[in-house]
C-alpha cells in the first residue's frame, strides 16, 4: 500500500499524501487505493493555477479588500497596561513598507527548560533585570557641571542602584567603555568626569553631559520594558524594544524559539528565508486577529516578492517598484517626471513586456488570453515552374 | 557563562539550506529554461549560508515547511550585489 | 493654589477662591450689573477660570434652578400668555440665562421638571430645544435612532413643496413645485411656530407595511396607480433659458431674431419653427431637445486671416439658445426686459409636468427613503374589508436594523387623526402618548394594534397575516429619474485627449477607472480590456529610422518624416490618442521618445 502512495511522491504534494495515508480505510484493496490516488491527482491537476493567471493582482485585491475592513486604531491588547502593540492596518503598512524603525518593536523570549517551568522564580526576575536596559539617566539623581574646573559630577541615586544591583565601580567601567577622552574618578556616591587634554568650554561639557545620559549601564541596549507572562504552561518574557542578536547570546534563553517582530533584525541575524517566513507570520497574525480570513497563499506571494532580491525590500517606490525594468511602469506609479528624465539621460530602453505599459499603449496585455501568441507556419511556396 | 554557539539553521524560522553541486545546478537551469541570473537571489553574507561556504554563482536549495504543500523547495543563487 | 483667570484668553490675574469668584460673577450677571454676554467657566483640572465675552459663540437659553426649584413660575407663564412681560424681561430678571459650551460643562441641566434635584443648576426650557429646525419637524423623534433623525432632517431639506406664492412671476433656476401639498396630520409644535402650512412639502397617504411580489426590496416602495392618477406626488419642473444681447468692441451687438439662412452655423429650418417674428418662442409651445427657444445671431469673431478675403460684415454667427439633451416641456412664460447695462434680456421658462414614475425618490420623515420599484393598478392592490386600498406599500425589512420606531407610531397616530378628524401633536419628548392613541383607535372601530385584515387584490384571497396599515406623511424628493437617466453609445469627445466627454450635460461616457481595469486584468480578459480602452484609438505613421511620429499626406498619398526626409520607410501603428499625447509631452520636456517597431507576426 505504501509503495503505491510513494509512486505519487512527485505528483501530489506531500501534505496530501500524508492525509491520504492517514485516512485510508483498513483493508482497502490495491485497485481501490489506486483509484483514490488517481482521482486525487486529477482533482489536484484541476485545482492548480493555470499559466497566465494574474496571481499578483488577485493577491493584491485579496489582501486589499479585507484591509478596508480593518480598524485603524490600536485596540484590544488583552490586559497589560503600558505595553502598546501596533495592530490592524498600520501594522500591515509597517511590514509591507519594509520599515527598519518600528513603532512598537517587541520580542518574545522563550526560556530554557528549568526557567520556563517557573521553578526558579528568583532567577527569572534576575534575568528580567539583566535584560532590561538601564541608562545612566535612570540611576543618576543629578548632573552638576562645575564651571570652575569644567568637570561633570554625576550624583548617583543609591536606591535605584541597589534595585538593579550595580555598584559605582561597574558604572565607572561602563562609562569608560563608551566615553573616550575623559578621566573618571569614583567617589562612591558620585562620579566625577574631567576632560583629558585641554580645558574645553561650557558648551562642550553640556554636550557631553547630554551624551552620557544615554550610556547603557546594565542590560541589553534597546530593551525598554520587560514583562514575564505565562503562556500555555511556560513562562515567556515579552519585551518592548528589540535586540535579537544580543538576546540570543544569553544562556538562559532558548534561542531557537525566540522571535522578534522586527523583520529587519531577523534578516540580519537569521537570514533572508527566515525573514520571509516571519513576514508571512506577522501579516497572517494581524489579519487573523481582526477576524478576517485571507488565504495564506496571497501573503506568501507578497512575502516572496519582497524577498526575491536577497534583501527585504518594501513595496514602496524605493523598494520593489524601483526594480521594475520598465520606465513607463515606474513612471506611472509615483514621481513620473523624475523617472522619465533619469531614463532619458541614460538612454533606457523599455521593452513593453508587462501589464502597465501595454495598457498605456492600448495593446493586448500579456496575461490570461493575451499570453499565448499564434504561431504561423509559412506555407511551402507553390513551385512556379 | 557563554553557551555553545548559536546555530542559525536550528531556529524555528529558518528552513534547511543546502548547496547544489555543478551537475544538479545544470539540471535545474535546464528544467526551468532559465539562466542563473534569473533565479531569486541570496546574499553571500546571509547568516543562514555562512556555514556552507558558498561562492558567488552557487545555487542554494532551500526546503521550506509550507502550510499549503507540506514541504516546498525553493532555489536561490548566491550574489553579492 | 492660585487659580489663573483669563478674560477672552488673555491672562488678567490670579485668585485663591475660585468657587466663590465664579458664584459672584454669575450673581452679578443675573442681576444685570455685568453684561449678559459674559460666560464663566472654572476648569478644575487646569486650575483656570475662563471668562468669555467674544462674539461668535453658540449659546442657548436655559431656566435657572435654585435648590431644585426653577425660577420660572406659573405666574410668569400666565404673564407671558397675556403679553404682560416679554422674553428680554425674563432674561433681565435673572430667570433665564444664556450658557455657552464652556459654561455648560460646569452645570447640571435637567430635562424635565420632574427630575429636578437640589444639585441641578438649570432646567431646559423644552427638551425639544436641543434639536435644530428640521429635526424638530420629525414627529415622535425620541423614538428614533439618532442617525436616522439626522438622515430624516437631511431628506426633508431635499423635498419638493411650495417655496413661494409668487412663483409664477419669478425666474428661478431649477424649480420644483408640488401640485397638492398638505399639512401633515401628525405634526409638531415646530410646524405651528414656523408657519409650515404656508409652505408644506408633502402629502398624507395610506401606507401598508408588507412585501408585495418582491418589488419593494432594498428600500424600494410600491405606488398605487390610482393614487398617482389622482395627483399623488405630482410636481412641475420649471427651468428658464436666458439670452442677452451682448455688446462687443466696435459697436457690434448680438441680435435676437430669426437667423437668416446664410448665417454661419445655421441649423435646419425645422429647429426654428416655433420662433415668432421677434425671434422668441411663444408660450404654450411644446418643445423638445434641440428646439430653439430664442433665436440669436452674433457678429463674426475677428480671425486675422479671414478679414482680407471675405465680406466679413455680413456673415454673422449663429448663437441661438436651444434646449439641451434630455430636456423637454411646454413654454410657460416669456420675459422680455433690459439688464443693468441697457441690453435686451430675454428669459424663457419651460415647464414640465413630472408624474411619479419608476425611479423617483420618496421618503418619510424618518430617514426611510426609497425609490419607486413598481406602480400597481388600483385593482391589483390589496384591499381591506372597508374597501381601503393603500397608496404606498413599504417593505418591513427597512425597520429592524434602522430602528425607526417613530415611523410605526406615526402610522397609528395618522390613522387616529384621519379617522377622528383632528391633527395629532407628535412633538419630540412631548407627544400624545401611544397608549392613549391606541385606545382612541379602538373606540373608532379599528384594532388597537393598527393591523387590519387585507385581501389579495388579484385573487381575492384573504392574507393569512394581519397587515399593519396606517396614515403617514410622505415627501417627494428632488432626485427624479428624468433628471438622471443617461446613456451613450457614441458621442462628443474632448478636444485635447479625443476621449469621450464627462458628465450627463455633455453626453459623457462613464469612466472605466484604474480599479475597474484591475478587474479585467484579474480575469485575464486581455483583449476585452484592449477593446474597452479603444475609445480614442488613432492610426499614426512612424518613421522607421528615427522612431518618431511622421507625416502622411493623404492627398498626395505619400508619407515622409520631418527629420529624415522623403526616402524613409514609414509604418503605421494603431495607438490610443492619449499615448500619442504623452509622446508629444515627452518631446516638450526635451526627451526623445524613440519608438522601435516590430512586426506582430
Amino acid at each position: 500500500m505504501s509503495d503505491l502512495i510513494s509512486e505519487y511522491e512527485g505528483k501530489l504534494p506531500g501534505i496530501m499524501l500524508t492525509e491520504i495515508r492517514e485516512n485510508l480505510p483498513k483493508g482497502a484493496s490495491d485497485s481501490k487505493i489506486r483509484k483514490i490516488l488517481e482521482s486525487a491527482y486529477n482533482e489536484y491537476k484541476h485545482a492548480r493555477v493555470s499559466p497566465g493567471e494574474s496571481v499578483g493582482l488577485v493577491s493584491a485585491e485579496s489582501i486589499g479588500e479585507p484591509g478596508t475592513q480593518m480598524t485603524l486604531n490600536t485596540f484590544h491588547f488583552a490586559g497589560v497596561a503600558e505595553m502598546n502593540v501596533t495592530l490592524g492596518l498600520p501594522r500591515i503598512i509597517e511590514i509591507l513598507d519594509g520599515r527598519k524603525e518600528l513603532e512598537n518593536p517587541m520580542m518574545e523570549i522563550y526560556l530554557k527548560k528549568p526557567y520556563a517551568a517557573g521553578k526558579r522564580v528568583e532567577e527569572l526576575r534576575q534575568l528580567a533585570l539583566q535584560i532590561k536596559e538601564t541608562t545612566l539617566k535612570d540611576i543618576a539623581a543629578e548632573f552638576v557641571i562645575s564651571i570652575a574646573d569644567f568637570t561633570i559630577e554625576v550624583r548617583l541615586n543609591k536606591e535605584k542602584m541597589k534595585e538593579i544591583e550595580v555598584t559605582s565601580g561597574k558604572v565607572v567601567d561602563a562609562i569608560s567603555k563608551q566615553l573616550k577622552g575623559y578621566n573618571l574618578r569614583d567617589n562612591k556616591d558620585s562620579i566625577i568626569l574631567k576632560a583629558r587634554g585641554k580645558e574645553d568650554s561650557f558648551n562642550e561639557s553640556y554636550k557631553t553631559k547630554e551624551k552620557i545620559k544615554g550610556i547603557t549601564i546594565k542590560g541589553i541596549k534597546g530593551i525598554k520594558q520587560v514583562l514575564p507572562v505565562k503562556r500555555e504552561e511556560e513562562f515567556v518574557i515579552i519585551t518592548a524594544g528589540s535586540n535579537l542578536s544580543e538576546v540570543l547570546q544569553l544562556e538562559e534563553v532558548d534561542s531557537y524559539r525566540t522571535t522578534t517582530n522586527n523583520i529587519f533584525e531577523i534578516e540580519q541575524v537569521l537570514g533572508i528565508e527566515a525573514a520571509r517566513q516571519s513576514i508571512v507570520n506577522e501579516i497572517f497574525k494581524v489579519i487573523e486577529s481582526q477576524g478576517l480570513n485571507v488565504d495564506v497563499r496571497h501573503i506568501m506571494l507578497v512575502a516572496d516578492t519582497m524577498c526575491v532580491g536577497g534583501t527585504v525590500k518594501g513595496i514602496t517606490r524605493y523598494g520593489v517598484v524601483s526594480e521594475k525594468s520598465s520606465v513607463l511602469a515606474r513612471a506611472s506609479f509615483e514621481t513620473p517626471i523624475k523617472h522619465i528624465i533619469n531614463a532619458a539621460l541614460v538612454g533606457e530602453v523599455d521593452n513593453l513586456d508587462s501589464v502597465v505599459e501595454n495598457v498605456m499603449i492600448n495593446q493586448p496585455i500579456p496575461i490570461g488570453t493575451g499570453l499565448p501568441s499564434l504561431g504561423v507556419k509559412p506555407q511551402k511556396q507553390a513551385k512556379e515552374k | 557563562m557563554k553557551k555553545p554557539k548559536f546555530k542559525v539553521d536550528k531556529h524555528i524560522l529558518t528552513p534547511k539550506h543546502a548547496k547544489l553541486g555543478e551537475r544538479e545546478k545544470a539540471q535545474l537551469l535546464e528544467k526551468y529554461h532559465v539562466s542563473s541570473k534569473e533565479l531569486p537571489k541570496i546574499m553571500k553574507t546571509d547568516s543562514a549560508i555562512k556555514e556552507l561556504g558558498a561562492a558567488i554563482g552557487d545555487v542554494i536549495k532551500i526546503t521550506r515547511k509550507s502550510p499549503t504543500a507540506g514541504e516546498s523547495v525553493f532555489y536561490r543563487v548566491v550574489t553579492d550585489v | 493654589m492660585a487659580v489663573e483667570v483669563y478674560l477672552n484668553s488673555k491672562l488678567v490675574g490670579t485668585i485663591d477662591n475660585p468657587i466663590e469668584f465664579v458664584q459672584r460673577i454669575k450673581e452679578e450677571r443675573r442681576k444685570g450689573s455685568v453684561t449678559n454676554n459674559l460666560n464663566v467657566y472654572y476648569k478644575e483640572r487646569a486650575n483656570e477660570i475662563q471668562l468669555e465675552s467674544s462674539k461668535g459663540r453658540a449659546r442657548r437659553p436655559l431656566i435657572i434652578v435654585k435648590d431644585g426649584i426653577p425660577l420660572l413660575t406659573e405666574k410668569h407663564i400666565k404673564q407671558l400668555e397675556k403679553n404682560e412681560i416679554s422674553w428680554s424681561d425674563l432674561v433681565k430678571q435673572g430667570i433665564i440665562e444664556y450658557l455657552d459650551a464652556a459654561e455648560e460643562e460646569n452645570s447640571l441641566i435637567a430635562f424635565f421638571e420632574s427630575e429636578l434635584t437640589p444639585e441641578h443648576t438649570h432646567l431646559e426650557i423644552t427638551p425639544l430645544a436641543m434639536l435644530g429646525y428640521c429635526t424638530s419637524l420629525v414627529p415622535y423623534g425620541n423614538f428614533n435612532q439618532s442617525t436616522r433623525l439626522n438622515a430624516g432632517s437631511k431628506n426633508q431639506k431635499q423635498a419638493l413643496g411650495f417655496y413661494a406664492s409668487n412663483f409664477s412671476v419669478r425666474m428661478d433656476m431649477d424649480v420644483n413645485l408640488l401640485h397638492y401639498p398638505q399639512m401633515p396630520i401628525v405634526n409638531t409644535i415646530m410646524h405651528d411656530i414656523s408657519d409650515y402650512n404656508k409652505h408644506p412639502a408633502g402629502q398624507n397617504i395610506i401606507v401598508a407595511i408588507m412585501s408585495y411580489k418582491g418589488y419593494n426590496m432594498e428600500d424600494a416602495i410600491i405606488l398605487n396607480k390610482g393614487s398617482i392618477e389622482r395627483g399623488f406626488g405630482r410636481s412641475t419642473y420649471y427651468r428658464p433659458s436666458i439670452a442677452e444681447e451682448l455688446r462687443y468692441a466696435g459697436g457690434l451687438i448680438d441680435q435676437v431674431c430669426i437667423p437668416d439662412k446664410d448665417v454661419k452655423g445655421y441649423k435646419t429650418e425645422k429647429d426654428y419653427r416655433f420662433l415668432e417674428d421677434d425671434g422668441i418662442i411663444y408660450p404654450e409651445a411644446k418643445v423638445r431637445e434641440g428646439d430653439v427657444v430664442i433665436g440669436k445671431t452674433s457678429p463674426p469673431r475677428f480671425l486675422s486671416s479671414m478679414e482680407e478675403y471675405s465680406l466679413a460684415s455680413s456673415t454673422r454667427r449663429e448663437s441661438s439658445i436651444n434646449l439641451k439633451h434630455g430636456e423637454e416641456g411646454i413654454i410657460d412664460f416669456v420675459l422680455v426686459t433690459e439688464n443693468e447695462e441697457g441690453n435686451k434680456l430675454i428669459q424663457v421658462r419651460v415647464r414640465d409636468e413630472r408624474v411619479p414614475e419608476i425611479g423617483d425618490k420618496f421618503t418619510s420623515r424618518h430617514g426611510q427613503k426609497g425609490i419607486v420599484g413598481l406602480i400597481v393598478p388600483q385593482s391589483d392592490m390589496p384591499f381591506s374589508a372597508h374597501g381601503i386600498v393603500p397608496d404606498l406599500i413599504f417593505s418591513p425589512h427597512g425597520i429592524p436594523s434602522r430602528m425607526t420606531i417613530a415611523h410605526l407610531i406615526e402610522m397609528v397616530a395618522g390613522k387616529v387623526g384621519a379617522l377622528a378628524g383632528r391633527y395629532i401633536n407628535g412633538t419630540t419628548f412631548d407627544a400624545e402618548p401611544e397608549e392613549r392613541l391606541r385606545k382612541e383607535l379602538l373606540s373608532l372601530g379599528f384594532r388597537e394594534s393598527g393591523m387590519e385584515t387585507l385581501y389579495n387584490g388579484q385573487t381575492g384571497e384573504q392574507y393569512n397575516a394581519k397587515i399593519y396599515i396606517g396614515n403617514m406623511y410622505y415627501l417627494k424628493l428632488k432626485h427624479m429619474v428624468a433628471n438622471k437617466l443617461h446613456s451613450r453609445a457614441r458621442g462628443p469627445i474632448q478636444l485635447l485627449t479625443r476621449q469621450p466627454t464627462e458628465g450627463r450635460a455633455k453626453e459623457g461616457g462613464l469612466r472605466l477607472g484604474e480599479m475597474e481595469k484591475d478587474t479585467f486584468v484579474a480575469h485575464g480578459a486581455s483583449l476585452l480590456l484592449k477593446e474597452r480602452f479603444d475609445s480614442d484609438k488613432t492610426v499614426v505613421p512612424v518613421c522607421e529610422s528615427c522612431g518618431i511620429i511622421a507625416i502622411k499626406d493623404n492627398y498626395k498619398n505619400k508619407s515622409y518624416c520631418t527629420v529624415c526626409g522623403e526616402n524613409v520607410e514609414v509604418n503605421e501603428i494603431e495607438i490610443s490618442y492619449a499615448f500619442k499625447l504623452m509622446l508629444d509631452e515627452f518631446k516638450s520636456l526635451g526627451v526623445y521618445p524613440k519608438l522601435q517597431l516590430e512586426s506582430k507576426y
